[in-house]
């Protein structure tokens, strides 16, 4: 696997997705696990949950891990350019051209509909990465521990929320799970 | 240079007491509107590109940098977003070791159920936000169920919300 081909896989992943940081991190897993097998489902995992306990944007923490995991440093530093630069730049033009796009009067209809949809690929995306373990482990175990994260959210900030859920993870009874 | 770096802290001090998309909003609030350096409506229009554009929803922080400073404090934005990401080098390093052990191998499962919770927690907010009548809830649903389902590009399925939304309220 060259550095072009991460990069490719990157660039899409990262200027083509809406939907923000759960729908991309779930397109990267489709293209690099299911797709290209550069990496194994445990090692994405890896990548996704220390993202998570990483501050800052996940998204941005996962792709360098995946980048890293794939084709050490370079890789880490050429996904995070990827993944970053791009998006960063649709999202400077945007802002330039925010006030004039507000005063035309179809446009909130537009961006109602568009941020509709981001809400449902945000949702699909959290499907799609959740997934394996809900179906594959047991489903008792993926329940409680999805439950106690979305309950402990609503108090708790969000690292001790995942510290919580580690713990818990960490202290459950051994069991099959996928890969 | 002076402006640029004083910028540049002050996004990485909101990035890097977040672990999630949204959690720096309060500190920019305090940081920008509180002192007057941007309105309340500036930085929701912000929240709202970050929502529209590709990549994260935390990437609002690039349109705050632009509204600041142009170009220059896009850029600064734009640095603070990446330069945490970088931390989870050495965690990925040493953990990375211990990750096939039985225990911690349950722990990275429990954490990635973990985030899906906390990820909704977020994702209500936004729903309710976007809901308003029955149309919303069919595109929210249709977008969830073809990315689960197809290989489609996401681009288009924001295309196609936007044209269908468009549609019915023209109609009404």
């Amino acid at each position: 696997m060259y550095l072009a081909d991460l990069a490719r896989v990157m660039l899409r992943a990262g200027t083509l997705t809406f939907g923000g940081g759960n729908a991309t991190s779930a397109s990267i897993r489709r293209q690099m696990v299911d797709e290209r097998g550069w990496l194994s489902g445990a090692d994405f995992t890896l990548a996704f949950t220390l993202s998570r306990i990483t501050p800052g944007t996940n998204l941005f923490a996962c792709c360098s891990a995946v980048g890293y995991l794939v084709r050490g440093w370079t890789g880490a530093l050429l996904c995070l350019l990827i993944a970053s630069v791009p998006s960063s730049i649709v999202t400077t033009l945007l802002t330039l051209a925010m006030d004039r796009i507000l005063r035309w009067p179809p446009a909130t209809h537009l961006m109602h509909g568009a941020i509709a949809i981001s809400v449902g690929l945000s949702l699909g995306g959290l499907w799609v990465l959740a997934s394996p373990y809900l179906r594959q482990a047991p489903l008792l175990r993926g329940i409680v521990i999805l439950t106690a994260g979305f309950a402990l959210a609503t108090w708790l900030s969000p690292i001790w929320v995942l510290a919580a859920c580690a713990a818990l993870g960490y202290l459950w009874p051994s069991e099959a799970s996928p890969e | 240079m002076t402006q640029f770096l004083l910028l540049y802290l002050l996004f990485l001090k909101a990035t890097l007491s977040s672990f999630s998309g949204m959690t720096a909003l309060p500190i920019l609030r305090e940081e920008l509107v509180v002192t007057q350096r941007l309105t309340d409506r500036q930085l929701n229009t912000a929240v709202v590109v970050g929502r529209l554009t590709p990549g994260p929803k935390g990437s609002y922080i690039v349109s705050v940098g632009q509204m600041l400073d142009g170009w220059r404090g896009a850029l600064a934005a734009w640095l603070a977003l990446v330069t945490p990401a970088l931390l989870v080098l050495p965690l990925l390093h040493w953990l990375g070791k211990h990750a096939k052990s039985p225990g911690p191998k349950r722990a990275l499962e429990a954490v990635m159920l973990g985030s899906a919770g906390l990820s909704l927690t977020a994702v209500v907010p936004l729903a309710q936000d976007a809901i308003d009548g029955p149309v919303p809830v069919l595109l929210i649903a249709a977008a969830a169920l073809i990315f689960v389902r197809a290989k489609v590009e996401t681009i288009w399925l924001i295309v196609a919300g936007a044209a269908v939304m468009l549609g019915v309220k023209m109609l009404n």
